[in-house]
């Protein structure tokens, strides 16, 4: 690997920029192992301090560097730059609104998450402790409870794409289903009703964009397949 | 992904070819002349580029058809039988593009 990461990335700051740019940077490798991150904030801390992107916990947890890496997305802090063609295509999170360079609006995105209602919910009386599972009842949610909402999978959905407004899209729907899986949640009937829908649920079409560029390496696909088969249980 | 686009584009140009099968069958059921007038179109180099454009996207359209089905059903639902049966579905596809290719 040469000595130098070269690199072009997307700059567009509305309130003075009259349409978006690729800028060009050349960042010296500085230690083994650099993921994106690292020369993002190396361009920040010494070329241009006016590079803008989301960052937080730079361990793939917070899912706030979810971004749009050689066409495909993913967590700049836990992509390596080995192995990524060079010069390197940053771009923002497809199909989203551009805040400032890399930065998006999330805004749509948690709203539509919101409107899952991603809380327990449950009428029965609270017990003394707390509401138990076996443990292979939580095992049930393995798959689903690991998704940071960095929003890599639905805005590389053509769905959510497309119909966004009204497809719920990958993110959301693993929750959905994360929620009906839920051994204590016993509002599974107003779930499901919510949600049997020609536009929130039924927009998938298997693409299967998500599953590929989950960064947990999660399987919206698989889960909204099962919301699909548990509403034709629940008719048949 | 690929498997996915190639099931749109399959699925569009198995309804497009919807006219020429009509034109077919009218020739098949018609006169001896409309008869002879489509034998002719299908032994000619249009006519077997168009039966062998026919042939790979049945044979595509139909394979990746079975393999959403499966996957509706919750068969095959994991990431690496996801991705198995894209690839399995594909080379069946090139296959059957280079077994028509040499047939026709």
């Amino acid at each position: 690997m040469s000595n130098i990461i070269k690199l072009e990335i997307y700059r567009y700051d509305p309130e003075k920029d009259a349409e978006p740019s690729m800028q060009a940077f050349e960042v010296p490798v500085t230690k083994a192992g650099m993921k994106l991150l690292d020369v993002l904030n190396y361009i920040k801390w010494h070329i241009d301090g006016t590079l803008t992107y989301r960052k937080s916990c730079g361990e793939g947890v917070c899912g706030s560097d979810g971004l749009n890496i050689n066409g495909v997305n993913g967590l700049a802090c836990i992509t390596p730059i080995a192995g990524l063609k060079q010069p390197i295509k940053v771009r923002p999170l497809p199909s989203m609104n551009v805040i400032r360079d890399l930065v998006v609006d999330m805004e749509h995105f948690f709203d539509q998450y919101r409107s899952i209602k991603p809380w327990l919910q449950a009428d029965s009386p609270l017990p003394e402790h707390e509401r138990l599972q076996s443990p292979e009842e939580r095992a049930e949610l393995d798959g689903s409870y690991e998704c940071i909402m960095c929003g890599c999978c639905t805005t590389s959905c053509p769905s959510w794409w497309w119909n966004g407004d009204r497809f719920l899209g990958p993110a959301t729907l693993l929750q959905a289903d994360r929620w009906l899986k839920d051994s204590r949640d016993e509002k599974i009937g107003e779930r499901l009703d919510q949600l049997e829908d020609a536009f929130k649920l039924y927009r998938c079409h298997q693409i299967m964009n998500c599953m590929d560029c989950c960064p947990k390496e999660l399987n919206p696909t698989k889960a909204i397949d099962h919301i699909k088969r548990t509403l034709l249980i629940r008719k048949s | 992904m690929l498997a996915s686009i190639a099931h749109r584009g399959s699925g569009v140009l198995l309804v497009l070819f919807l006219p020429f099968y009509l034109w077919v069958l009218h020739g098949m059921l018609g006169t001896p002349q409309d008869f002879d007038q489509a034998l002719a179109l299908l032994h000619s180099g249009m006519g077997r580029l168009i039966l062998w454009g026919v042939g790979v996207a049945i044979t595509f359209h139909f394979c990746n058809g079975i393999r959403f089905l499966m996957l509706d059903a919750g068969w095959c639902e994991s990431q690496r039988m996801m991705r198995l049966s894209a690839r399995i579905v594909l080379s069946i596809a090139v296959a059957s593009a280079l077994l028509l290719g040499w047939l026709l």
